[in-house]
C-alpha cells in the first residue's frame, strides 16, 4: 500500500497540492477525477515520487524511497506523451522496461517478457520500426508495452503482485477498440494484485473501471468515494457544470443546445 | 534493419576496413617501411624469425610510427565517444564534444602560454616539453568546472543553462585567442594557428602512454552509459521512473566526456568535426540505440583518425598538413552526403 500523509506541493509560491492524505491499495484501480488545473497529474507524479512534495510524507511498502533503482522495480509510470526525438526501434523502447532488472545484457527472462509485451499490445509486427514512423496510437501502445514489461520481476504473472502502475491520461490517442483493451488491461492487472492509479477525463469510463475515485479540485481533496456513490450534485460541484444521469451509472453534461435536437 | 544478420555484416566490414587503415597507417610515411618489413618485425618480436631490417627502420617504426598510430586511435575514439555521450545527453544530434567550451577554453590557455612563453620558464627539460600540455589541460578543466558550476542549481545540472553557458564560454575563449593572435609575433602566431588546427606530430611513447592511462578507463566508464542515455531520451522524469539516478548520471556523463576532450586537446590541439560527425553518421546509418552508438564510435572514430593522420603526414611529404584540416575537409562532404541520402530514404 502506498500512503500519502498531508501531502503539499508548492512551486514558485503557487500551491499546487494542499494537505492531501489518501492511500493506494494493490488490487484496486484508483481513478483521479477533476477539472483542468485541479492538480490531477501533479498528484499522480508526486505519488509516484517523480516530484518531491514540499510537505507531508509518502511511504511505500518495503522500499527505500530515496532509491530510484528500488522504486523502479515496484512502480511504473505511463506519462503523457511529449515530443521527443528518437530513432529508437519499438523493440528497444519496450526493452527499456527491463532496464531496472538487467545490468549489461538482457537474459532469457527479459527477452521473453518483452516478446510477451509486444504480443499483448499487438505491436509485434512493428518491432523493428523506428518510433518516428509510428502513429500516435501505435506509439501509445508501445509505451504501454514498456511500462507493462517493467511490472514483471520474472516471467510469472504472480511477480507483478503488489506493484503499482500509474497512468496519466492513458486513453489519449487510442481508438475505441484500444480504449476498451486498456480497460481490460487495467482490470486484468488489478485481478493479479497490481495497484493501478490513473488520471482519466472520461467520467463514465472512470465510473465503470474504477474501484475508488479521488476527486480533486484546486489542489484540494474534494472527495474519496466508490463509483456507485457518484451523484449529479457531486459532479456539478466538481466541474461547476450541470449534469444529468442518462442511464445506469451514465452521466452527461446537460446539453441545452444539442445538434441532434436542432434538426427538429 | 537492426537484425542479427545485418549487424554481423556491419561488424565484419568495420573490422576489415579498420585493419586495412591500420596497415596503411603503419606502412605509409616519409620513411619507407613496406608491409614485408612490418611482417618481419612482428615475427621477430614474437620470436619466430631473424630480423632482416636495419636499426633505423626498426626505430622509426617502434619509436615514432606505432606510438603515433596508437595516439591517433585513442584520440579518435575519445573524441567520438565524448561526442556520442553529449549528443545523447542533450538529445541533440548537433552537440559537439566542445559544446560546453572546453576546447575553445583550452585553446585560449594554449595561446596564452605560447604568447607569454611559459614553456621557456622551466629550465628542467621534461617540464619544458610538457608545460604547454599541462597548462592547456588545466585550462580545459577550469572551463569545464566553470561551465558546470554556472549550470548548477540546487543539486541539479540544468542542461539548457549548460548549453547557453557553453556558447558564452566558447565566444569568450575564441575572442581571447583572437586577441592573443593579434598581440603575437610571427613565430608565436604560427604556433597558435598550428595548435588551433591540431596535430599528432608530438606523438611519442610518453604522450601515448599518458593518454592511454587516463582515457581508456574513462572510455570504458562512458561505454556503460548506453542504457542511461536511452532512458534519458524519454526525458529526465521518465528516466527517473526507469530507475536512473538522473542528477548523478548527468554529471557523470558531462564530466567523463569533457575529461576525454580535455586530455586530447591538451596533447594534440583542436581536432574538429570528429566528435560531431562520427556518432552522427553511426546514428543515421544504424539507428538511435545509444548502446550501439557509444560502442561503434570507438571503432569508427579510431579508424577515422588513424586514416586522417596518415593522410596528413603523407599528402605533402616531407611537410605535414594539420590534421584538423583533413578531418573537416573529409568529414564535411561525407556528412553532407549521408544527410542527403538519408533525406531521400525518409521521403521527406
Amino acid at each position: 500500500m502506498i500512503r500519502l500523509d498531508n501531502i503539499s506541493l508548492q512551486l514558485n509560491r503557487k500551491t499546487l497540492l494542499q494537505d492531501i492524505s489518501t492511500s493506494f491499495i494493490p488490487g484496486e484501480h484508483t481513478v483521479i477525477l477533476g477539472p483542468n488545473g485541479a492538480g490531477k497529474s501533479t498528484l499522480l507524479r508526486v505519488a509516484a515520487l517523480g516530484i518531491q512534495p514540499t510537505g507531508g510524507t509518502i511511504s511505500y511498502p518495503s522500499v527505500d524511497i530515496s532509491s530510484q533503482a528500488q522504486l523502479s522495480k515496484v512502480r511504473t509510470f505511463l506519462t503523457q506523451q511529449s515530443m521527443f526525438n528518437s530513432e529508437l526501434t519499438v523493440r528497444e523502447l519496450v526493452f527499456m522496461g527491463r532496464y531496472p532488472y538487467y545490468h549489461r545484457t538482457p537474459d532469457a527472462t527479459d527477452i521473453e517478457i518483452v516478446e510477451n509485451a509486444l504480443q499483448r499490445f499487438s505491436i509485434k509486427h512493428l518491432s523493428e520500426q523506428k518510433l518516428q514512423f509510428l502513429s500516435g496510437g501505435e506509439l501509445q501502445r508501445t509505451h504501454l508495452a514498456r511500462v507493462y514489461a517493467q511490472l514483471f520481476t520474472d516471467e510469472q504473472i504472480s511477480s507483478i503482485r503488489n506493484k503499482f502502475l500509474f497512468m496519466d491520461e492513458p486513453v489519449n490517442n487510442l481508438d475505441i477498440k484500444h480504449q476498451e483493451e486498456l480497460i481490460t488491461l487495467a482490470t486484468e492487472l488489478t485481478e493479479n494484485g497490481v495497484g493501478v492509479v490513473s488520471v482519466l477525463h472520461d467520467i463514465n469510463m472512470a465510473l465503470h473501471t474504477a474501484d475508488k475515485l479521488i476527486l480533486l479540485k484546486k489542489g484540494l481533496l474534494a472527495g474519496e468515494l466508490n463509483p456507485t456513490e457518484i451523484t449529479e450534485n457531486i459532479l456539478e460541484d466538481l466541474y461547476e457544470l450541470p449534469f444529468e444521469q442518462t442511464g445506469d451509472l451514465i452521466f452527461s453534461p446537460k446539453r441545452i443546445r444539442s445538434k441532434i435536437y436542432q434538426i427538429f | 534493419m537492426t537484425g542479427k544478420r545485418s549487424n554481423s555484416i556491419w561488424y565484419v566490414s568495420l573490422a576489415v576496413i579498420w585493419f586495412v587503415i591500420l596497415w596503411f597507417g603503419l606502412t605509409s610515411g616519409s620513411f619507407e617501411i613496406g608491409s614485408g618489413d612490418l611482417w618481419n618485425i612482428l615475427q621477430y618480436k614474437l620470436g619466430f624469425a631473424e630480423l632482416k631490417l636495419d636499426d633505423l627502420s626498426v626505430s622509426v617504426l617502434t619509436k615514432i610510427r606505432i606510438p603515433r598510430v596508437i595516439l591517433a586511435a585513442i584520440v579518435g575514439a575519445s573524441l567520438s565517444i565524448a561526442g556520442a555521450g553529449l549528443q545523447g545527453l542533450f538529445r541533440n544530434p548537433l552537440a559537439d564534444p566542445g559544446l560546453i567550451g572546453v576546447s575553445t577554453g583550452a585553446s585560449a590557455f594554449a595561446a596564452f602560454a605560447i604568447v607569454l612563453g611559459i614553456p621557456a620558464l622551466f629550465s628542467v627539460s621534461w617540464l619544458n616539453m610538457f608545460a604547454l600540455n599541462v597548462f592547456t589541460f588545466i585550462g580545459a578543466l577550469t572551463v569545464m568546472f566553470l561551465a558546470i558550476m554556472i549550470a548548477h542549481s540546487r543539486g541539479n545540472t540544468l542542461l539548457t543553462t549548460l548549453l547557453l553557458t557553453g556558447i558564452a564560454l566558447n565566444a569568450l575563449g575564441a575572442s581571447i585567442t583572437g586577441l592573443l593572435t593579434f598581440l603575437s609575433e610571427d613565430e608565436q602566431l604560427r604556433n597558435i594557428s598550428f595548435w588551433m588546427l591540431g596535430s599528432l606530430g608530438g606523438a611519442n611513447w610518453t604522450t601515448t602512454l599518458v593518454l592511454t592511462i587516463i582515457n581508456i578507463p574513462v572510455i570504458i566508464l562512458l561505454l556503460t552509459r548506453g542504457k542511461v542515455l536511452n532512458a534519458l531520451s524519454l526525458g529526465e522524469e521518465n528516466a527517473g521512473y526507469l530507475g536512473v539516478n538522473v542528477r548523478r548520471e548527468k554529471s557523470i556523463i558531462i564530466i567523463l566526456s569533457s575529461l576525454l576532450v580535455s586530455t586530447c586537446v591538451s596533447l594534440t590541439g583542436v581536432i574538429g568535426f570528429v566528435g560531431l560527425v562520427v556518432p552522427h553518421v553511426i546514428r543515421l546509418l544504424k539507428g538511435g540505440d545509444n548502446k550501439f552508438i557509444l560502442f561503434n564510435s570507438i571503432i569508427v572514430g579510431s579508424g577515422f583518425l588513424i586514416l586522417a593522420d596518415t593522410i596528413s603526414r603523407t599528402i605533402i611529404i616531407p611537410q605535414e598538413l594539420p590534421i584538423g584540416i583533413i578531418t573537416s575537409l573529409a568529414g564535411a562532404p561525407l556528412f553532407l552526403y549521408i544527410i542527403i541520402k538519408n533525406k531521400q530514404k525518409a521521403g521527406v
